[in-house]
């Protein structure tokens, strides 16, 4: 315990000396990975805990990032104030599309979390009196205190790590043992009595408000919305860095959104074959890992324990100690 | 009535497209249970080795029909390929990694056609015998779709018959049905898996060839299909080959008429149908439900 | 098995290690390293996917500019250095490629990108960090109307100047009836929203019979092909592009449509010579710059240079990107400085000898006053595809929107912009 309290103080300390140490442009990379991890959280709540594979996350960072945007160019409202809005948007339109969406499992739910996905990103693109189409929106500067790529870092820290926090809380509550519980085993769930359609419906609206908060962080950060965010691509993105992580693991999706931010600001910063490189890149890392990054750590970790102890690697592989 | 039978036969051109492509992802979920999101960029790979081909043999008579069949047969050996090296190693994997996997594939065969063939967009010249129009009336029908439309006939009751008729069919059922059942007989499975793997892609360099008759040949071109394909697929019903024909044709038409009359939505249309369907029959119009997990 | 896979994982941590290393070895020690002698110049523009090929040839051009600049000497005795980078046509990578630009490898000036949605973005970016901005590619009215910052120029005619030429050009068309058929985004609607309102003051007999509007990503237009034909209009008007556009060309000329009604749709060079003798003949075509449509001895060796690297003619975006280029060092040399606000100021009053004639910018939106060419299609079997005939420019000022709408279209949305001839 005491050994995981100073892993964490190491941590926060170094974050936050990032904001002090890194040049402007990694920053800004940086800012960006923070978001984007909120968009991998959302995408493990469902698939790495509760075992729906969603491939329509990028519906609510859409949501989100326009809900911010309108309520800040049309009603001029306050800036925390639209951040609300936009959360609370992308958790309403989360609700009603998971409604629909949680009846299915397997294959069927993936589709339809696409058809989803693939109709709200219509429906931004063509409701020009009031998204602006495929233009979009722009001039979504923050306030000043935040506006610099410092205070900006600083102002995303902030806030994703209140969300991390409360997502740890979430997985260790008796709610998210639960949804381990559907996803192992969804008949003996039931015996046990979980109502299997509200804990998903529930868990389904906790991943939209996880991407709708990433939608909001990351419409003042580029100062301008696309319909682009909500497409099946964008949610294709949620998805990589998700079991790129490992979607199961808590730090996956920080390490997995991480990863995955840094290698393509570093591949396409010097090449135009960045979808060869890490198109093989994941490829070899799915193919060969199954557990992403770190189920890789996990299993170095066991064997490093297994090893101290004397007895085979073997043995203990793959097990939890 | 002459827009009437104009839209139609528009909207079954259309149709056959939609079957071509998607019937070879329906046929390797239905017997494998595996989704493959590469299947869109084997089609488009499928138009450049046709316009390679063409190109080849510029100035020889059946330049168009002899490319087609060159890029078939290479097309056929791609498949083998991949299935050999890719493919059967993640058959049993997660839904997750399955289609991770399949779609780092998209990226890396996209970028890798790129590097070949370059981004200028291309086209086949079609050939003498499919440039006319048979004109009746208002009605104008020209060669090369109608020759579209018969492809996805022939291809499409050609591969019922080998599935519904024959013993090869059965066998091919039965490696969905009776999985177990097969090695026992001494049938080896993987082979069959190769055989079905290597026949989705024939379909997909079938559709690739065929549009290039219709189109250019470009990068974007597979992008375009994909999202509406997956809608043909789960209309008819996932895994179902005749529902896909069916649904592929609905879709088609649905879509030449809604154009006409809301045409802003015309898309929007076919994702609406889409959700009914998962909504309240998840397993399609001909599937049946017994395939739903 | 296992060991197998623990050797691969093994040989993945050190991979991975690499690259992490690799990054952080990039972030150290790039930054202004460069020599003082040099002026970097952004090309940011789709260089994967799709639209790679709008990247491509603007590239192109700009590497001729350059070199050409180069061997008379540079601009005021520095060399110029093109800094190329990739914006896989996303909003959210074409701005990080633009910080990279601007924070890292410092560039001077930005041209590009290629899709409106893209420029938008990238303008806050430049407006941001005060960079000289040229578009030479996208060409929505939302940046000269809303976006417009002191440092952003745009040298392509914007979408308003474009539809406001075609209405211009109709006028001298004879039809009685027509149908548009646009793809269904901004570029599409704009265009044929002003058109529709233009027919109607200059050519009121003239009747809309129906409007078609494929998605944008539409690759099947026969039913739109069908059903525009059922309509018998005199005109057709095609607002679509890239390779919808060669596939509608290629799909409609399957139904001999080019035969039975007249069409007026873009003759963007790209597009004609990928199609080669597929192009119809006798189409009124237009073009943003079209190099058949000017002689002179600047574009000869323009395009004999732009051949040397390409192996191909010249189209408008590589004309256009060229062109932005050389203004910008043009104004560059008027400053007699590289400092960004002499060379903005020197860009908004300057006169610029361009490769379409003598062009400058209005102040007010900073709008470059480009022409737009239309032509008739003929095969030019010299070439191997289709050029254009009987030339008519129609020059930009005729085009551009009037002063007391932009005011009020600003007033109403609350931007307000100064240019540098009001301080």
């Amino acid at each position: 315990m005491r050994r995981k309290n100073i892993l964490i103080a190491a941590v926060a300390l170094i974050l936050l000396s990032l904001g002090l140490m890194l040049e402007q442009f990694w920053l800004k990379v940086a800012t960006e990975a923070l978001i984007m991890m909120l968009l991998a959280i959302s995408f493990s709540l469902l698939y790495g805990h509760t075992g729906l594979l969603s491939f329509g996350q990028g519906a609510y960072f859409g949501v989100g990032a326009y809900g911010f945007a309108l309520a800040f160019t049309r009603l001029h409202l306050d800036f925390p104030l639209c951040l609300l809005v936009g959360v609370v948007s992308a958790g309403l339109w989360a609700a009603a599309t998971g409604y629909l969406c949680v009846r299915l499992a397997g294959i069927y739910f993936a589709i339809m979390t696409v058809v989803v996905a693939q109709s709200t990103f219509f429906i931004i693109f063509q409701w020009y009196s009031l998204t602006g189409g495929d233009n979009g929106i722009q001039g979504l500067v923050p306030p000043d205190v935040i506006s610099g790529t410092r205070g900006y870092y600083y102002f995303a820290l902030a806030i994703v790590s209140a969300a991390f926090y409360a997502y740890y809380r979430l997985i260790n509550s008796p709610f998210g043992l639960s949804l381990r519980c559907i996803r192992e085993n969804m008949i003996r769930a039931k015996f046990v009595g979980i109502d299997e359609h509200k804990h998903r419906l529930k868990v389904f609206i906790l991943s939209g408000l996880f991407a709708g908060l990433a939608g909001v962080l990351f419409a003042p950060f580029t100062r301008s919305v696309v319909p682009q965010m909500a497409d099946w691509i964008s949610s294709g993105k949620a998805v990589f860095m998700g079991i790129l992580g490992g979607a199961s693991y808590l730090l996956g999706p920080l390490v997995g959104a991480a990863a995955w931010v840094f290698l393509d600001a570093f591949v396409s910063g010097f090449t135009v074959h960045w979808p060869l490189i890490i198109g093989i890149l994941v490829f070899v890392i799915v193919f060969f890992m199954p557990g992403g990054l770190m189920g890789l750590v996990h299993s170095y970790r066991v064997r490093a324990k297994a090893r101290k102890r004397g007895s085979s690697g073997l043995l203990s592989d793959g097990t939890e100690t | 009535m002459e827009l009437f039978i104009n839209q139609v036969f528009s909207g079954l051109v259309r149709s056959a497209l939609y079957f071509l492509v998607t019937s070879g992802l329906t046929l390797l979920f239905g017997v494998v249970g595996t989704l493959n999101m590469a299947h869109f960029s084997l089609y488009m790979i499928a138009s450049y080795l046709t316009w390679t081909f063409h190109t080849m043999l510029r100035g020889f008579e059946f330049s168009f029909w002899s490319a087609f069949i060159l890029a078939s047969a290479g097309m056929c050996i791609l498949g083998w390929i991949i299935e050999r090296l890719v493919m059967r190693h993640i058959y049993e994997r997660e839904l997750g990694d399955q289609l991770l996997i399949t779609f780092a594939m998209v990226y890396i065969l996209d970028d890798v056609t790129k590097i070949i063939w370059g981004s200028n967009p291309l086209f086949v010249a079609r050939p003498a015998i499919l440039t006319g129009v048979i004109s009746w009336g208002g009605i104008s029908l020209p060669a090369s779709d109608i020759f579209v439309l018969l492809l996805g006939l022939v291809s499409g009751l050609g591969t019922w018959y080998l599935l519904a008729r024959t013993r090869t069919g059965r066998i091919l059922r039965a490696a969905y049905s009776h999985k177990e059942m097969l090695p026992a007989l001494g049938i080896p499975i993987h082979r069959i898996y190769t055989g079905i793997f290597v026949l989705s892609v024939l379909l997909a360099s079938i559709a690739g060839s065929a549009w290039t008759l219709m189109g250019m040949v470009d990068l974007g071109q597979a992008h375009t299909l994909l999202i509406e394909a997956f809608c043909v697929m789960v209309i008819g019903g996932m895994g179902s080959f005749v529902g896909t024909a069916v649904s592929a044709v609905i879709c088609g038409l649905t879509y030449s008429f809604a154009i006409l009359y809301v045409p802003k939505i015309a898309t929007l249309l076919i994702f609406v149908l889409t959700g009914i369907i998962l909504v309240f029959r998840p397993w399609g119009l001909m599937g049946t439900s017994g395939r739903l997990h | 098995m296992r060991n197998r896979i623990r050797k691969v994982n093994r040989a993945l941590m050190i991979v991975l290690g690499l690259f992490i290393l690799g990054t952080i070895h990039l972030s150290m020690d790039v930054s202004a390293v460069m020599a003082e002698e040099t002026y970097q110049i952004g090309v940011l523009q789709p260089f994967s996917g799709p639209y790679a090929i709008y990247g491509e040839e603007a590239m192109a051009a700009c590497q001729v500019a350059a070199d050409q600049i180069n061997a008379a000497g540079g601009i005021l005795g520095r060399k110029v250095v093109l800094v190329k980078k990739d914006t896989k046509a996303e909003v959210a990578t074409g701005i990080r490629q633009a910080n990279d630009m601007i924070l890292r490898d410092k560039v001077d000036a930005i041209i590009g990108p290629t899709s409106s949605s893209v420029l938008l973005g990238v303008i806050e970016v430049t407006k941001e960090h005060k960079v000289i901005h040229i578009s030479s590619i996208a060409n929505t009215e939302k940046a000269t109307l809303e976006g417009i910052h002191p440092y952003y120029f745009q040298v392509v005619p914007n979408s308003y100047m474009e539809s406001q030429a075609i209405a211009n050009y109709l006028k001298g068309v004879d039809f009685k009836s027509y149908v548009p058929i646009a793809l269904d985004y901004e570029w599409g609607h704009s265009t044929v929203d002003l058109l529709k309102k233009e027919l109607q003051q200059t050519k009121p007999e003239a009747k809309l019979q129906a409007e078609f509007w494929p998605p944008l990503k539409e690759t099947n237009f026969s039913s739109y092909i069908t059903a525009a034909l059922n309509q018998k209009p005199d005109l057709v008007i095609g607002i679509l592009a890239g390779s919808a556009y060669q596939t509608f060309i290629r799909q409609a000329r399957g139904y001999q449509f080019f035969d039975k009604v007249k069409f007026l749709g873009h003759g963007f060079e790209g597009d004609v010579m990928a199609l080669g003798n597929e192009f119809p003949e006798g189409m009124r075509m237009y073009s943003r710059g079209a190099f058949y449509a000017v002689k002179s001895p600047k574009m000869d060796t323009f395009i004999s240079d732009y051949k040397k690297i390409t192996n191909q003619y010249p189209t408008c975006w590589a004309i256009l990107s060229y062109d932005s280029l050389m203004i910008l060092a043009d104004a560059v040399k008027k400053a007699g400085t590289i400092d960004r606000d002499a060379v903005a100021k020197a860009l908004e009053s300057g006169k610029f000898d361009t490769l379409r004639g003598n062009l400058s910018f209005r102040d007010l939106d900073h709008q470059m006053n480009s022409p737009e060419y239309f032509a008739t299609s003929y095969f030019d079997k010299s070439k191997g595809f289709c050029v254009g005939k009987d030339v008519v420019v129609v020059p930009g000022e005729s085009c551009f929107r009037s002063p007391e709408e932009i005011k009020k279209v600003r007033s109403e949305k609350n931007i307000s912009f100064v240019p540098w001839s009001a301080r």
